[in-house]
């Protein structure tokens, strides 16, 4: 799916989801439980942003809609209050840095990693699954270090090892020593439109694209499985064709 | 003439012993100070001997939770987990009840910082008093019914390198006391668990990358450790809880904050019959028990319950203190603890004073700010801070004087001089 049918996509969705009932969030990092965790921030910036959007499974991974992740209660915020919490903590929604990662490590036939990356560019390289797990749980656990609810705004200049940038964001991290970075960057100049990651999942040593996460330049964020283009488009088709057929039968019968 | 006069300094001599006497006499337990200890019970030998040195001689204590194998310490109560301690300080006379619970150094800064509400369980005063013969026991600790602020902490790492809650407010009274080692260790087997998993004798040396892999993934093939092929019984790390400094000295010499999550497991069951727990961040929290459940034979033999199979092995982070009296020849009682290499430097004073072997910790003792230098904490402070040279037991700890290298900071490979 290209980045124009995957923001069509959400643009879509997000009319028909506007009514979408308020999910749970999260209350607080608990590791190994598939929790995938939103870092953001800036080059510039001292401090980074996380929210843990609850497990992969309530942030849409597997579903079959695309998923308001605002609406839905995964972000705890609106789009208004995310974009307005980015804002203030970095000067506005342009030149950022995003990623998603979360997972699981019981053993070796029991684990899961998950990761973004820029839209399009393939499947990242995921290496050792405990490795890369530990540094998302790491930075769980600055998040209930440092946080409230399900968020927290973490000091990466400080030396506490557990912020988004010492474990996930740098290339120092210990993610990107043992796997590709999960940062997705906005557009220098993001005052309209979307930024689109693609979210991959490495499920006891299979790596499949789970779907796609979009931040818009309002603080809208949505997640979109990769099981939905298809289906979607061809129902999409299917419900244009009849809803032409109707109309000229409509217009017959005038 | 000559006689008078050594006949009145005789009898002012006495009379100063009587009034001291009588002065030691007088301390009761409700009117004694009370002086509160926590933090690293790896260098709680040190630090036991630095109270006593730092008291008038005479003073009793009741020691409980001690080592059965003391040496080579001096005395059982330099590993007790609690003690009481009923005396006179040196430096001015006055009567103190020091009380220790040695709870792990994170435990210690936490008590610092939040010196103004965070309470610890102490032995209440009805355990041993003044002029009650002292008690040694290994026996659980009775009557933890005083719990109460603390004034002085150990710690195995500087306030930085703390947990981020325990970082600040910085602490203004804290010394440097020496150089605690730590080492790793392979977990007992009897010779017949060695016949189940012969490859447990080829373990003999870990590198920096292998543990960073072991301990943060689902163990590694022992394989991995000695390089003879098909080796697939997996190796665990069994180690502490966050609250220890000996945790946080193992994560800084892999190159990892003191915060990272890592994954390791509780190692249960009995002597015979050890388990091993699912992996998390979880740990002991002593060196004593870790080391204990480390001395359980049995894991040659026994299921491997986290990645399948049968047999499995135990590497653990201890301090040398805690090592040292379960490997040969100090522990008899049965299979031992094995020492291993790390990066091919078996550990020893002189390797740690040149810098030639890396896993080691500065220890502090912290004074906490709501205690000033002036307060009776204070000036115990003070003399334990002076006494700290010459406390250490030779090859449990190394006085900082002794030192030829330096981490600084504690993240920091050891630099020689």
């Amino acid at each position: 799916m290209t980045t124009i049918t995957k923001i069509a996509a959400v643009a879509a969705a997000a009319g028909a989801l506007a009514n979408q009932a308020s999910g749970q969030f999260v209350s607080g990092f608990t590791a190994n439980q598939d929790q995938l965790l939103l870092g953001i921030t800036s080059p510039s910036s001292t401090t980074d942003l996380v929210i843990d959007l609850g497990t992969a499974t309530q942030a849409g991974v597997g579903g079959g809609t695309t998923l308001d992740l605002n609406l839905n209660g995964n972000t705890g915020l609106t789009a208004a209050g995310l974009q307005s919490e980015i804002t203030s903590l970095f000067g506005g929604m342009s030149g950022l840095e995003f990623g998603v990662v979360g997972g699981h490590n019981v053993n070796v036939n029991n684990n899961a990693i998950y990761s973004t990356v820029p839209d399009g560019s393939g499947a990242p390289v995921l290496g050792a699954v405990g490795t890369l797990n530990s540094a998302a749980n790491t930075v769980g656990q600055g998040l209930n270090d440092f946080g409230t609810g399900n968020q927290a705004q973490i000091p990466n200049n400080q030396g506490y090892g557990e912020s988004w940038g010492e474990e996930v964001g740098s290339p120092t991290s210990l993610w990107q020593k043992n796997g590709t970075s999960p940062m997705v960057g906005t557009p220098a100049s993001f005052t309209s439109g979307y930024a689109v990651a693609d979210l991959y999942g490495k499920v006891n040593g299979t790596t499949v694209e789970e779907g796609t996460v979009t931040l818009g330049s309002d603080g809208s964020l949505f997640f979109t499985p990769s099981v939905v283009p298809e289906p979607d488009a061809f129902t999409l088709a299917g419900l244009g064709a009849a809803a032409l057929l109707i109309r000229r039968r409509g217009a017959t019968r005038l | 003439m000559t006689m008078k006069v050594n006949k009145i300094a005789l009898a002012t001599a006495l009379g100063l012993g009587s009034i001291a006497a009588s002065h030691a006499q007088s301390c009761t337990t409700a009117t004694a100070t009370h002086i509160y200890i926590t933090g690293s019970t790896a260098f709680r030998g040190a630090a036991v001997a630095a109270i006593e040195a730092s008291l008038k001689p005479g003073f009793a204590y009741a020691a409980y939770k001690e080592s059965a194998s003391f040496a080579p310490y001096a005395n059982a109560r330099q590993t007790a987990g609690y003690a009481n301690y009923y005396g006179q300080l040196a430096a001015d006379g006055t009567c103190v009840v020091i009380k220790t619970a040695w709870s792990g150094s994170e435990a210690g800064y936490q008590d610092m910082v939040k010196c103004t509400s965070q309470k610890e369980s102490f032995m209440d005063d009805t355990i041993g008093g003044f002029g009650v013969t002292s008690i040694d026991s290994t026996a659980s600790n009775p009557n933890a019914n005083d719990s109460h602020l603390v004034d002085i902490a150990m710690a195995d790492n500087s306030q930085p390198f703390a947990k981020p809650a325990s970082r600040t407010p910085v602490i203004n009274n804290i010394c440097r006391a020496g150089v605690i080692p730590f080492v790793w260790v392979k977990n007992s087997q009897s010779v017949a668990d060695i016949a189940n998993l012969p490859g447990w004798t080829n373990l003999v040396n870990v590198t920096d990358a292998q543990l960073r892999v072991t301990i943060l993934n689902s163990g590694s093939k022992l394989s991995t450790f000695t390089g003879i092929p098909g080796q697939n019984n997996y190796v665990y790390v069994a180690g502490r809880d966050n609250n220890s400094g000996t945790r946080n000295n193992a994560l800084l010499q892999l190159g990892f904050p003191t915060t990272q999550v890592i994954n390791q497991t509780i190692i249960g069951g009995a002597n015979g019959a050890p388990t091993l727990g699912a992996l998390g961040n979880g740990g002991q929290s002593s060196g004593g028990t870790l080391g204990n459940t480390m001395l359980y034979t049995g894991s040659g033999s026994a299921a491997d319950t986290i990645n399948g199979g049968t047999g499995w092995i135990a590497i653990a982070y201890m301090g040398k203190p805690d090592a040292i009296t379960r490997e040969l020849p100090l522990y008899t009682a049965g299979p031992a603890l094995n020492e291993l290499t790390l990066d091919g430097v078996a550990e020893s004073v002189t390797a740690i004073e040149q810098g030639q072997y890396s896993y080691w910790g500065q220890e502090y003792c912290a004074l906490a700010n709501c205690d000033t230098l002036t307060s009776e904490a204070g000036v115990l402070w003070t003399s334990m801070c002076t006494a700290f040279p010459t406390a250490i037991t030779p090859g449990l700890e190394i006085p900082m004087s002794a030192m030829q290298a330096t981490k600084t900071p504690d993240s920091a490979d050891p630099v020689h001089n």
